[in-house]
């Protein structure tokens, strides 16, 4: 199903037990469609059960319109469609996993 | 009639390409360069678990309580004082009046073993003993022996009943021979030139023992079936063939170029392999390589099928594989790199020995109790029954779990816990016949572990105590292979 | 007959420290702080007291084993002092002791102190889990942590209740951001941040499937109340809070070791909600109870409180979450002070720390988080993990 995406890169987002961080976009070709994908880190260091973090990354869909007009903070907004085929997904995951070293990647 | 009773492999599922070595070492010796891939430990595996997970194999659908010694073979064994053999022979749930020997210092320390197993069969002083094998052997970074060594392991139950192998003779010469050796303390083999050990070496005793193993038992070399023995330089494998007039359909392939050369287990795996393909009447020779050599010839009976039954073989095992993605997991899993662990990954709380002692079925055997007034399995033994409206007191009996099969009641993945090899899994086990508690969970990645999913229980190292010098073992979920 | 606590006993007084990184303060100034609040607040001096119990869980990293480090730094007239332990419960058994002493007639005036000190320990998080859990234990539980824990609750109750995951997460992230909002509001609060669900989802992961949102922290704090005869309350003060119950459960076993429990929710706490609600005589809490304060160290856990406290049914509390059922605003507000997740959570104080919130809103003095008319608040500690754990409750009232 066709969804909004708005384009929002964030500085540091914290929380008691951390924080995090979604440093850049990237545009992985994938069966001739462009998947839009984002990549970030995340740093645990006060949560109640330990210390850790991750590099991440988060992948809101296919590309079906790419930044069709500005929301009311001025961010882009772009017409997305979340990817449920679970082959997709593994391939998206495994080049991103080699690509750009993250260890976690979610499909929203 | 005395011989091999039964038998069984196991290969660490994880594999490295060579070429992922030499990409991260290679520069250092370009001669190192190998092809194929080698099987390695996972991070919670060491010669003691692979040798028990062979033991497992090798005594599916055998009376445990029927067999009187443990023999463990292994020139790598976690500790140095404390029977390696015996906290196997706790965790195969043997009986407590039995024989256990570590049998270590050569490769050839498994044919070794076997043969003393086999004496004391013979002699009728024992009717069954269990010889376990396995080595975990480190090459130094950046040299031939990393690329070469693989990790695994074999058993082999001699007996005098319903043997499926009949022995019919064996030979064996000791030399002390220094083609490599390590000194007491150090982790890594040192070895002398590659062309001493070829032409000293295999291409004599390999010899020397196959010959002296056909006049003692008065065959010729076309009367042999398949022919085991080592060599770890191709040309000169062939050459020890040509000279004793092995053809190519005698021979058994070393499994070089899939799991690499386990050590003490080698001749052990290859035999277990060429049994699982053997048929009545076969004669299959093989040789342990080490100071010197020890040559033994069998005989297969028509018991071999049965014998096989629900048995996985060492292919199986060679199919059930997954590929390592990096040369410093391999290292950082042997404790070769110095990791940051954290100040928190460091603590480890002391291992209480005498609790141990009293808990040893639970925690090296996985016994728990089944009460006698409801039936109700449960893990760890309880004095007060855990089932709602019995809570019968003292009504238990021991219950074993470690054979039983599970499903994957819930799970998590762990990025908080300290693992070697992060995330840590781990979640809740439903036992078939009854029993829950909660296990980590091992050879799994977390996109493939689902609720529900078919596991079984698999003996692993818990955690290592550097500072204490203890190997601490326990039991994991591993996905139940078919 | 056993007639239970209710009415018996009354809260007089009470203190709590700002929570947080305290790295200039020591255990000793944390429990003086709340102390001297909770003293002041009750107009009493330190001679009046009978008896105190103090709470701490860590006391290898903070105060020290025994009483002795309550009644040293409160220079106690040699009080008879108690030290409790009960996990995340401590700062709730704490105040269970010195209540119980007053309503048996031994003391008339009692306090209750909880203290913990937690940011002494080089890096951020509580020590590792393996060497509390005794000799046995250690040899044979998995790698586990807290969030892993209650992660596999998390798996379960998705499932069950046919969530797909991105729809179990966003309920949990609501969750969340209901809690940073009332926590923005709170000065004593360890993090005073609004955060937005879309934030929330978008954070990585610590134990699937819970994110960093989802979790608790680590901080230093302290918290404190004085309690006296139900009968001479009013003496003190014109508003006292009386103690309606106070309950605990603690596991039988039967959730980890037989095959019963489904894991969608805490056996020990529908115990020990069925029991308090007895206690208070309270027959529809749904109805009845105006504001509560549930141990939240996942949200995942203070989605199944909601349930097992019987304030939503199996199943439906996600509608009421989407409802804004809990919200400040909403007909039960949970998390008023920003609960574990933004107030913090020094182990040992925490179970005061949300008697202090029900406490001042009943009173009306909240401030900006004030909720309107409260009756009845009820607070609920978890300690340990679904699968084994403890729950205590207190419910009060005007």
């Amino acid at each position: 199903m066709p969804r909004e995406y708005v384009h929002e890169l964030k500085s540091e987002i914290r929380s008691i037990s951390g924080s995090y961080e979604l440093e850049y976009e990237l545009a992985v070709e994938m069966d001739r469609k462009t998947v839009i994908c984002l990549i970030g880190t995340g740093i645990v260091d006060n949560s109640c059960c330990g210390v850790g973090g991750c590099r991440f990354a988060l992948v809101p869909g296919y590309v079906l319109s790419h930044k069709i007009y500005r929301n009311d903070e001025g961010l882009w907004v772009s017409q997305v469609e979340s990817i449920s085929d679970e082959e997709l997904r593994g391939k998206i995951t495994n080049i991103l996993k080699k690509q750009e070293l993250v260890q976690q990647v979610r499909f929203l | 009639m005395e011989g091999i009773v039964s038998y069984g492999g196991y290969i660490p599922r994880l594999r490295i390409d060579r070429k992922l070595i030499y990409q991260a070492v290679g520069w250092l010796n370009p001669a190192t360069f190998m092809k194929g891939e080698k099987a390695v430990a996972n991070f919670d595996e060491d010669s003691l678990t692979m040798g028990v997970a062979a033991g497992i194999e090798c005594l599916k659908g055998v009376d445990r309580a029927g067999v009187d010694a443990l023999y463990f073979a292994c020139t790598t064994p976690p500790y140095a004082e404390r029977q390696n053999a015996e906290i196997a022979a706790t965790a195969l749930d043997l009986k407590s009046r039995i024989r256990s020997a570590d049998f270590t210092g050569t490769l050839k320390a498994g044919t070794t073993a076997l043969l003393s197993a086999l004496d004391a069969v013979k002699a009728g002083t024992m009717n069954s003993v269990l010889v376990c094998s396995a080595d975990q052997r480190m090459g130094k970074p950046g040299s031939a022996q990393e690329e070469i060594f693989g990790d695994g392991a074999a058993a082999i139950l001699m007996g005098s009943e319903n043997v499926t192998a009949q022995f019919l003779g064996s030979f064996s010469v000791s030399y002390d021979f220094s083609d490599h050796w390590r000194s007491s303390g150090s982790i890594f083999d040192r070895q002398w030139e590659d062309r001493f050990i070829r032409d000293v070496g295999y291409t004599k005793f390999v010899v020397e023992v196959l010959q002296g193993l056909a006049i003692e038992c008065g065959i010729s070399a076309d009367q042999i079936t398949k022919v085991i023995y080592p060599c770890l330089y191709a040309a000169d494998f062939k050459k020890i063939a040509r000279t004793l007039k092995i053809s190519d359909q005698q021979i058994v392939e070393p499994l070089l170029g899939q799991i690499g050369f386990t050590g003490t287990p080698d001749p052990f795996i290859h035999l277990a392999m060429a049994l699982d393909q053997s048929k009545p009447g076969d004669r299959i020779a093989v040789v342990g390589f080490g100071a010197g050599a020890d040559a033994v010839l069998f005989e297969v009976t028509e018991n071999i099928e049965k014998s096989r039954g629900s048995r996985r073989s060492v292919g199986h095992y060679l199919e059930n594989k997954r590929q390592l993605d990096g040369y410093e997991k391999m290292i950082s899993f042997r404790n070769l790199l110095p990791m940051e662990k954290g100040i928190r990954g460091e603590s480890i709380p002391p291992t209480a020995m005498s609790a141990l002692w009293r808990n040893r079925d639970q925690v090296l055997g996985l016994y728990g109790s089944q009460c006698r007034a409801c039936g109700t399995p449960q893990f760890p033994a309880q004095r007060i029954c855990v089932k709602p409206n019995c809570g019968a007191v003292d009504q238990m009996v021991p219950y074993r779990f470690s054979d039983k099969k599970g499903t994957l009641f819930t799970f998590t993945g762990d990025y908080l816990a300290f693992c070697t090899n992060p995330p840590s899994i781990y979640g809740v086990v439903d036992f078939e016949g009854g029993g829950r508690y909660q296990f980590d969970l091992t050879d799994v990645e977390l996109e493939n572990v689902k609720v529900s999913m078919p596991l079984e229980m698999s003996f692993r190292k818990k955690y290592l105590d550097e500072r204490a010098g203890i190997h601490g073992y326990f039991w994991k979920a591993v996905p139940a292979m078919s | 007959m056993a007639e239970g606590i209710k009415d018996k006993v009354a809260i007089i007084g009470m203190g709590c420290t700002k929570f947080g990184e305290r790295w200039e303060a020591g255990v000793e100034d944390l429990i003086v702080e709340a102390f001297m609040e909770a003293l002041e607040d009750a107009g009493i001096e330190k001679k009046d007291l009978g008896a105190a119990w103090f709470g701490s869980c860590y006391d290898e990293i903070g105060s020290g084993k025994t009483a002795m480090p309550l009644s040293l730094t409160l220079k106690l007239p040699f009080l008879p002092v108690t030290r409790v332990e009960n996990y995340c419960a401590t700062g709730t058994e704490a105040l269970r002791g010195a209540v119980y002493a007053v309503a048996s007639g031994a003391y008339d005036i009692c306090l209750a102190l909880g203290a913990e000190k937690l940011k002494d320990t080089g890096f951020g998080g509580l020590p590792e889990f393996a060497g509390q859990l005794g000799t046995k234990n250690r040899l044979i539980l998995p790698t586990l942590s807290a969030p892993g824990g209650f992660a596999m609750m998390a798996t379960r109750y998705f499932s069950k209740y046919g969530l797909s995951p991105e729809e179990g997460k966003e309920i949990l992230a609501m969750i969340s951001a209901k809690s940073h909002q009332n926590g923005s509001k709170n000065p004593k609060a360890h993090l005073r941040r609004e955060i937005s669900v879309d934030q929330v989802m978008k954070a990585p992961m610590v134990a699937w499937p819970l994110g960093l949102f989802d979790c608790c922290g680590v901080s230093d704090g302290a918290a404190a109340a004085i309690v006296c005869r139900a009968d001479m309350a009013k003496s003190f003060r014109p508003d006292p809070v009386y103690v309606k119950s106070m309950q605990i459960a603690v596991s039988s076993g039967e959730e980890m070791m037989y095959t019963d429990w489904d894991a969608s929710h805490v056996q020990s706490a529908t115990v020990c909600a069925a029991r308090a609600y007895e206690e208070a005589g309270i027959k529809n809490p749904r109805e009845e109870i105006s504001m509560m304060e549930v141990h939240d160290c996942f949200s995942i856990t203070e989605l199944v409180a909601y349930e097992d406290l019987r304030i939503s049914e199996r199943g439906k509390a996600g509608n009421d979450v989407r409802d804004g059922f809990f919200n400040l605003d909403g007909r039960i507000p949970c998390q008023p002070d920003g609960g574990l997740k933004c107030f913090g959570h020094p182990i040992g104080a925490s179970g005061l720390r949300m008697m202090y919130e029900m406490y001042k809103q009943l009173q009306g003095k909240a401030g900006e988080r004030q909720i309107a008319d409260p009756r009845l608040g009820l607070t609920h500690n978890m300690g340990g993990f679904p699968s084994m754990n403890l729950i205590s409750m207190a419910i009060v009232g005007l």
